[in-house]
């Protein structure tokens, strides 16, 4: 007999249990009650990159003042656009982040059909920029300054061949925009990814390179010269690099590495995770993970993120137009 | 006397307990990876990156560092057994090694890639350590044109790797140039024949179309096959190679270990184009060019040798001059930045102990990974007596998790299944899916050396003969498609005359 109670207590116990689990977890109850459960970060950049490592390490500080854990996964396709475009689709609940740089909102979108646009996504907070977005020339060349390079562009049109990551980057929209300021023409030679991009100037198959993180050691060790700056301010690091702006175009490269959640994501909770990630930025190992990345620490809240990315986004939009950049036909409106 | 203290500093560090465990667990994981179909080193070796974090440098190097080539190692195994490469670099393994394991000589097969693998393997350390630099300099040398004639010399390779039917294999090159250039256009920055997926943003993945062409279409074959298998594990021979395999072996190993180390070092697919090339040069000087695609050990050897040569050579362009010349070496690399060392023209002078340390570790593992091995292949050849209705639907099982392990992405693994229907459809009809892997790999490649050459010389097609290694390469090229034509010219005349005389 007892054995038959016994019985039926356990049976009991686990229809209970088996129905427990479909009990609502991720009741909204204001913001008190965010996070209840672990959050999902989805990274747009292959595992072990730079953005990768200083993401994962905002990850991993900032789960510490949410009370949950960030569970971080990869997906590097499409310069992170399939990484936007799962997040995009994901409910607004505060569960489902996605982090990456701001070239998959304001730049990827103008270019080529992606399912999403930058509408569909409400930026958390941006924490870091590159230290440099620099121009570089082979320390043999003759060029000592940009104007020097500019001068013997204006006196042989077309014989400058310069490499970047290929059409519509930055650097390749940036070195178009002094050709047409300038009236000169130089030869762009698109490469798959800044590596390769630099090892061309290194081998000196282009002479010049832009945009390129990798050449900060050649720099530092007098094989290559910088010549410039692509970054919108002067960097504490490089006192003696102009930035492009200030020898007279106006361009810069907005890139920030950021943290965005889909549209429709409540306020107190974007809040709250705007507020967590930034509490990570004054962890003390934030400064070292900075360096070895070579970012430089910049922030911007939610809302001030989103106008800076709105102002790019205009801005890019007005050049790809001006320098003629091509676009995929569906783009073109 | 200064290569022997570094050498010394680098027995220190590559022989200190807590190294030699990881450099064991990394070649370990490798072999795993390696033998699993589908999951590669790219996929373990991202899995466990961010597990490094909180690991010294020397260690996480050398466990990395273990993974790709121990799995360098274990990539022929399934090749053989199975005709399922356990990773693209081992795909040209299958046509012999396989026969080989049909005849009951799989044992042979897998100790002759052992061995080449150790030869290979330690070769291209040896070259690493003495002329690194040098050899790193010569490779920036290699521009968009020098990389054009490289590849144009290479696709005369095509024509080796046929079995069947000529047209066939060129129609299958095509095909395989048609899907290398899906994805982004290099030139315009605009995707190509992407149907407005996003996901083809970045072109078809090597891994989900060789394990749909290879490893879902064997299993589908094999569906329908079972019986047949019989013979398989009834006549295992032997399990040693034979003095007279090391006799046939012999050359192939030597020459693979340089066409792999010097393949290597160049950027791209260089542990796949390898292996390919290692192929064609063992069958184009071979005295018994009919043995190959019937199990010659030399169609075995020379690939397994040249595979793992070049993943000796890839580490001379990040060692040397901080630029990681394919993805596995981008994974190193992210090692290196995390803990704040720069790889590069400086490492060997600031950081001796991080290279020489991580070039003997190498060492260590070469021998971990034959004493590993060797025993091992009793065991792997008893997995042929496992029934297929068993092995089969586990073969599934890993290429469906290595296609998604990649990239977490659901799509590669529909991509997957979708050319595994593909495969077994070419397989049906009698196309070989070889030629089709070395076009898709070769054809992007030739794309944008060309075009990128011509972008650098304004249009003039006199640049490739206008710079020596580039016009020496072409005329190489040139007469290697000469050879092989006349001799096919005349047999077609002496078929003319024959039918003219009979008239």
């Amino acid at each position: 007999m007892d054995l038959t109670k016994g019985r039926v207590i356990l049976t009991s116990l686990i229809l209970f249990a088996f129905f427990a689990c479909f009990l609502p977890t991720n009741h909204t109850f204001g913001q008190v009650n965010y996070p209840t459960k672990p959050i999902n970060l989805l990274i747009g950049y292959a595992p072990g990159g730079v953005v990768d490592i200083s993401e994962r390490f905002m990850a991993s500080k900032a789960e510490k003042f949410l009370g949950q854990p960030i569970v971080v996964t990869n997906n590097g396709g499409g310069g992170s656009s399939v990484a936007f475009g799962i997040v995009a689709k994901k409910p607004a609940d505060g569960y489902n982040l996605v982090g990456g740089a701001s070239t998959g909102l304001v730049r990827i979108p103008q270019f080529r059909s992606v399912p999403y646009t930058m509408d569909d996504f409400v930026p958390i907070m941006h924490f870091a920029t590159p230290v440099l977005t620099p121009i570089v020339v082979k320390s043999t060349s003759p060029w000592k300054t940009f104007k020097e390079l500019v001068e013997y562009a204006k006196k042989n049109p077309g014989k400058i061949t310069y490499s970047t990551t290929g059409v519509g980057s930055p650097m390749h929209i940036a070195m178009e925009f002094v050709a047409k300021q300038e009236g000169i023409s130089w030869t762009h030679i698109p490469y798959p990814g800044a590596v390769p991009a630099f090892t061309a100037l290194l081998g000196g198959h282009v002479m010049v390179n832009a945009g390129a993180g990798e050449s900060i050691p050649y720099i530092k060790d007098g094989t290559v010269r910088i010549l410039a700056n692509l970054s919108e301010n002067r960097v504490k690091s490089w006192p003696n690099v102009p930035t492009l702006r200030e020898l007279g175009y106006d361009i810069y490269n907005e890139s920030v590495f950021l943290f965005a959640a889909p549209k429709g994501t409540p306020k107190p909770i974007i809040d709250k995770l705007d507020n967590a990630f930034r509490k990570a930025m004054d962890d003390p190992e934030f400064l070292s993970v900075m360096a070895k990345v070579e970012f430089e620490p910049s922030y911007r809240n939610s809302e001030d993120t989103r106008k800076y990315l709105e102002d790019a986004y205009k801005r890019i939009g007005r050049l790809i137009k001006e320098l003629k950049i091509p676009m995929e036909e569906t783009q073109k409106k | 006397m200064g290569i022997i203290d570094n050498l010394l500093l680098g027995f220190q560090i590559a022989l200190m307990p807590v190294n030699l465990l990881f450099c064991f667990v990394g070649v370990v994981i490798g072999t795993l990876v390696g033998v699993l179909p589908g999951i590669g080193p790219v996929g373990a070796m991202a899995l466990l990156l961010p597990t490094t974090f909180g690991i010294s440098l020397h260690s996480s190097l050398i466990m990395l560092a273990g993974i790709y080539y121990g799995a360098m190692y274990g990539g022929s195994t399934t090749s053989i057994l199975v005709n399922i490469p356990g990773e693209a670099a081992s795909v040209i393994t299958c046509i012999d090694g396989y026969q080989m394991a049909r005849q009951g000589r799989a044992g042979p097969a897998l100790g002759i890639s052992a061995i080449g693998s150790f030869i290979g393997g330690s070769l291209s350390l040896i070259g690493l350590m003495l002329i690194a630099r040098p050899l790193a300099n010569v490779a920036l040398e290699f521009g968009p044109p020098e990389y054009f004639a490289l590849m144009c010399a290479g696709l005369i390779i095509l024509t080796y790797l046929t079995q069947g039917s000529i047209v066939k294999s060129l129609m299958m090159a095509l095909v395989g140039i048609l899907l290398g250039s899906i994805g982004l256009d290099v030139v315009m920055g605009l995707p190509r024949f992407t149907f407005g997926i996003n996901e083809l943003t970045d072109g078809v993945g090597i891994i989900p179309l060789v394990m749909g062409l290879f490893g879902i279409s064997e299993v589908l074959t094999n569906i329908e096959t079972e019986i047949k298998r019989e013979i398989f594990y009834t006549k295992i021979k032997n399990i040693w190679p034979s003095i007279k395999d090391y006799a046939q072996s012999k050359g192939a190993i030597i020459r693979g270990s340089l066409i792999g180390f010097f393949l290597g070092i160049l950027p791209g697919g260089g542990a796949i184009l390898a292996s390919f090339l290692s192929y064609a040069v063992e069958k184009k000087i071979s005295r018994e060019p009919e043995r190959f695609g019937k199990g010659a050990i030399e169609g075995v050897a020379g690939p397994e040798t040249a595979n793992n040569a070049a993943a000796g050579g890839a580490m001379i362009p990040l060692l040397s001059l901080g630029i990681p010349p394919n993805v596995v070496m981008a994974m190193l690399f992210s090692a290196f930045i995390i803990h704040g060392v720069q790889p590069g023209p400086m490492l060997m002078k600031n950081s001796p102990d991080v290279f020489w340390g991580l070039v003997v570790s190498m060492y260590v593992g070469n021998a971990m990974l034959l004493f590993l091995n060797l025993p091992l292949i009793g065991l792997w050849v008893q997995l042929l007596k496992i029934p297929y209705r068993i092995l089969m639907p586990m073969i599934l099982l890993f290429c469906l998790i290595g296609a998604y392990s990649v990239n977490n992405s659901a799509f590669d693994v529909m991509l997957m299944v979708f050319f595994g229907g593909v495969g077994y459809l070419m397989r049906k009809f009698g196309y070989e899916a070889t030629p089709l892997v070395l076009a898709f790999v070769m054809g992007p490649l030739l794309e944008q050396n060309l075009r990128q050459s011509l972008l650098i010389s304004k249009g003039s097609f006199s640049i490739f003969i206008s710079r020596p290694i580039s016009a020496v390469m072409l005329s190489v090229a040139f007469l290697l498609l000469l050879t092989n034509i006349l001799p096919f010219m005349k047999g077609k005349r002496r078929k003319v005359d024959e039918i003219l005389k009979e008239e």
